[in-house]
This record gives C-alpha cells, sequence and structure tokens, in this order.
C-alpha cells in the first residue's frame, strides 16, 4: 500500500501525441498547470502546433491540503525514457486515445503493454477523445477487443475540456481500485 | 431444455428471424437449435405452407408426431388452432408460436427463474430487447404505437426520428407491445442518434421499480458501459465496477453500490439492454479485471479523500 505520509499521491494521464492529455490535465486542475509545451519539429496536427517534451505537471488538492500530482507523459517515443520515471509510484493511469485515430487499436495495444511493462499492475481507465469526429463510431470492436484479451477495463468517450466528464474518468479509475 | 428445431423453409430474412426468434427463447430456459431439416428425428419444424415440399414435410411430420409451424404469406397473425404464422409477423409473434408448438409457455416457471420475464405481449420493452441483446445480434427497430428506434449493437448507438421521439421511446420502454424486427438498410440512419449505453441505462433506472428483479446469477459483464459523456452516473459506474470484480449477487452488489436492491437491479436491465451482460455460458474467454498490484494501491484513508474529492460516492441528483 502506498504510505500518504512518506511519498506523493501521484495520477499520471498517459497517451500518443495529440490525443488530449495536457487538455485533460487541465481540465482536472485547480491551477493552470506547468507545462514544457514546444513547437512542433513535425508537421502540426490539425490546431496543434505544440507538443510536451518533457511532461506535464500538475496539482488538485484534496479535502485536507493533501496534494494530488498529476503528471502527463510525453507522448513523443523519443522521451520514452522519461516514462519509467513519471509512472514511478503512481496508483492509476488515464490513457487518453485519440478515437479518429486509424491507428486505434495498436495505439491502445501499444500503450498497454508499455505501462504493463514499466509499471505492473498499474490500473488503467481509457478515455477516448474527438469521438464526436467520426461519422460512424465504432468504439465497440476496441471494447470487445479487450474482452477477447480477458480484458475488463473502463473505455470511456469523453470530452477532454470538460471538467466533469474528466472528472468522471478519474472515479473510474477509483471504481475500479475499490 | 434443448430443443431440436428443422427449418425447411427459403429466404434469408426469414432464416435471420427465425435465429433470433430461436435465441429468444432462453428467456424460457430454452436452448433452440435451427437446423435444416432431413427427415430425422426432431422437436418441431417451420415449413413453408404455400409450397408443395412444405406441404409433404407436414404430412411426414403428421406421421411422425412432430408438431409443425407453416409459415404464410396471407397474413402477419399466429393461428394457433391451424399453427401457422405470418411470414413478416413481429419477432415476439414468432417466439410465442415457438413456445405454443412447444407446449412451452404453459409449464408453470420455476421458483428461481420467476423474476426473469418472458417475452411474451406482456413483457416490458426493455427486457425484451435486453433478452434479444444476450446473444450477438444484427441491427434492430423496435416499435410501439408509431414510436420506433434503431437499435445498433455493433457502433454502440441508438436512433430516433428526433430527439422528442427519444425521449419519448424511453418513457415507454417499461411498457409492453413493443415489436422487435431487424433492421433493413438505413433505418433510421438520418435521425438523432446517441450513446446505447447510457440511453437504456438510464430507461433501466427510469422503470427499474415496475420491472422483475435482474437474474444475475448466471450473468456477467462482458465490457465496462460506456459511461464517459454522462458524469452523473455515478451509480452505474460502480454497479459496472463490482460486476467487473466477478460480483454475482444482486443484493450484495446493491449493498456495497449503496443503493435498494430495485435500483440496481433497474441498471443491471439497462446494461443487459445495451448488450454488455452475457449469458455465462457463452463460450467467451473468461474476462478478468486488471489487477493492480498491492504497492500501487492508495491506502484506504487517501483512498477515501481522492473519492471524496472526485465524488465517487456522491449520490446521483
Amino acid at each position: 500500500m502506498q504510505d500518504i505520509n512518506s511519498s506523493a499521491v501521484k495520477l499520471v494521464i498517459a497517451g500518443p501525441v495529440g490525443a488530449g492529455k495536457t487538455t485533460t490535465i487541465r481540465t482536472l486542475s485547480d491551477s493552470e498547470p506547468v507545462s514544457t509545451e514546444m513547437p512542433m519539429s513535425e508537421p502540426a496536427m490539425g490546431d496543434k502546433t505544440t507538443t510536451t517534451v518533457a511532461f506535464d505537471f500538475s496539482t488538485v488538492m484534496l479535502d485536507d491540503g493533501q496534494p494530488l500530482f498529476i503528471y502527463g507523459l510525453p507522448g513523443q517515443e523519443r522521451f520514452e525514457h522519461m516514462w519509467s520515471i513519471v509512472l514511478e509510484g503512481a496508483f492509476g493511469v488515464l490513457l487518453v486515445l485519440d478515437a479518429s485515430d486509424e491507428r486505434l487499436q495498436e495505439e491502445c495495444e501499444g500503450w498497454l503493454a508499455a505501462i504493463e511493462k514499466i509499471a505492473p499492475g498499474t490500473p488503467v481507465v481509457i478515455g477516448l477523445t474527438k469521438t464526436d469526429l467520426l461519422a460512424k463510431p465504432d468504439l465497440r470492436s476496441l471494447r470487445a477487443n479487450l474482452a477477447e484479451q480477458g480484458l475488463v477495463l473502463p473505455v470511456f468517450s469523453f470530452d477532454a475540456r470538460d471538467k466533469a466528464q474528466a472528472n468522471h474518468m478519474v472515479r473510474a479509475l477509483l471504481a475500479s481500485i475499490d | 431444455m434443448n430443443v431440436d428445431i428443422r427449418v425447411a423453409v427459403a429466404g434469408d430474412e426469414l432464416q435471420k428471424r427465425l435465429r433470433l426468434a430461436a435465441g429468444l427463447l432462453q428467456a424460457h430456459k430454452i436452448e433452440g437449435s435451427l437446423r435444416p431439416w432431413d427427415g430425422t428425428r426432431c422437436d418441431c419444424a417451420i415449413v413453408a405452407a404455400d409450397d408443395l415440399y412444405g406441404e409433404r414435410i407436414q404430412d411426414y411430420a403428421r406421421r411422425k408426431q412432430i408438431p409443425v409451424l407453416a409459415i404464410t404469406r396471407a397474413n402477419d397473425r399466429f393461428d394457433p388452432d391451424t399453427a401457422t404464422i405470418g411470414e413478416h409477423a413481429p419477432l415476439n409473434v414468432y417466439v410465442r408460436a415457438l413456445l405454443n408448438l412447444l407446449k412451452a409457455e404453459a409449464e408453470p416457471a420455476e421458483p428461481a427463474q420467476a423474476t426473469a420475464a418472458s417475452v411474451t405481449s406482456r413483457t416490458p420493452g426493455i427486457i425484451v430487447l435486453a433478452q434479444a441483446l444476450s446473444r450477438p445480434s444484427s441491427d434492430l427497430v423496435m416499435a410501439l404505437d408509431g414510436v420506433e428506434l434503431g437499435i445498433c449493437p455493433s457502433t454502440g448507438t441508438i436512433r430516433a426520428a428526433s430527439s422528442e421521439v427519444m425521449l419519448q421511446a424511453r418513457q415507454l420502454l417499461g411498457q409492453p407491445g413493443w415489436q422487435l424486427r431487424e433492421a433493413s438498410g438505413g433505418a433510421l440512419a438520418n435521425g438523432h442518434s446517441e450513446s446505447l449505453d447510457i440511453f437504456m441505462i438510464r430507461a433501466g433506472i427510469h422503470h427499474g421499480e415496475a420491472l422483475p428483479m435482474f437474474p444475475l446469477e448466471g450473468s456477467r459483464m462482458k465490457c465496462w458501459p460506456d459511461l464517459g459523456a454522462a458524469p452523473d452516473l455515478i451509480e452505474p459506474l460502480r454497479v459496472a465496477s463490482l460486476l467487473a470484480k466477478g460480483h454475482r449477487d444482486l443484493q450484495k452488489v446493491a449493498g456495497l453500490t449503496g443503493i435498494e436492491p430495485v435500483q440496481a437491479s433497474g441498471i443491471l436491465w439497462g446494461f443487459q439492454a445495451a448488450g454488455l451482460i452475457v449469458p455465462d455460458q457463452q463460450k467467451m474467454p473468461s474476462p478478468h479485471p486488471k489487477t493492480a498490484s498491492n504497492d500501487r494501491l492508495p491506502a484506504a484513508g487517501l483512498f477515501q479523500k481522492l473519492a471524496a474529492r472526485f465524488g465517487l460516492f456522491q449520490k446521483a441528483s
């Protein structure tokens, strides 16, 4: 069990570039996150012209004033060396994925495998953004695929800009731990 | 009870409808297997009333005392006296015809299954759908008094002509008389669309008190409902987390969630009507929740603080 007096309470937001991790952290946070956003070295993705190069960081104050630290993982693979540092001691991961990404299934499997390899047993909730961009949403196949692998994880479509929906993702993570 | 049903009718649409109707017999603890007629012993046969081959099978079956359901193009009704059914009769009428043929409807329900509803004209719409989606299904249309819903399990969406019709349908889903049929191409394609999971869970909560208690034993959740766009649905989220951990006792699920059993039951009917709960005997890999290693779990006091901060235990308004 995590000792609340000796270690920080940490939640990690993971996912590929452009999925909405930084937006999720900003929405969950009490204050503006410390962000290491830099102009993208690769072509811009729609309106997105910056990317997180180390990690985003923010805090949420719990009822007794204890902080919950929220970290975002840098999505680009060349920053993979950061992942184990950021995931260390986290009680759970919100995996944010872009539902309109043609490689959604592969991204999902890749991230789940990476998290399990670096931090085995860490509870994960999957949040799918940009579902409104899909002409014909087909999110059930992702859930069915996970179920076939024996993984019963919460897979929620959500709007990363909506505080109530972002909070609901954390609730799902806590419910899966409880 | 397993029943061997032999079919001697042509047409893909009709075959699909018969398969769906046979699947719905499961609500009566009847496992109906459908196979082509080959002249060997079976529990009942389904033939076309209007062709020579069908007439010959009827004669043969009569001699062998095999019950026969004859499908006619003359009307859309079921006539128990002549054991004929109209080709385009609604799905629930097909189920009733098969039950009549198998003499199953008259049999009293076992005490253990007394709470599970039967697919009859008295069955609330949400249960009709729950039973249809307890096994893999193609897209469906369900209708009552001109209110029509397109059910798309493949995409997890539900459609209606407008949001007003959708709302009206939700109010009516606790009523009997809904008719279910397979969707033809493009049914309600241009109408209003919502999440099937959220719609059915809200309907289950709304009608929970009027529904029989959900028979949770023998069922399991195949995947979580997508509740991301419904942050007010906190109790369904907690019920889902308990099912994911393997709980199968309705009273216990209700107790751990802190809600009345009838509310938990309504939520579960909603889950099943969204195709999220399947019979346990269905051959699928046994799902297991991703187990958290103990050294990563927050201590109990900390968990309470996190739960309080994010509203895990707050009551839905």
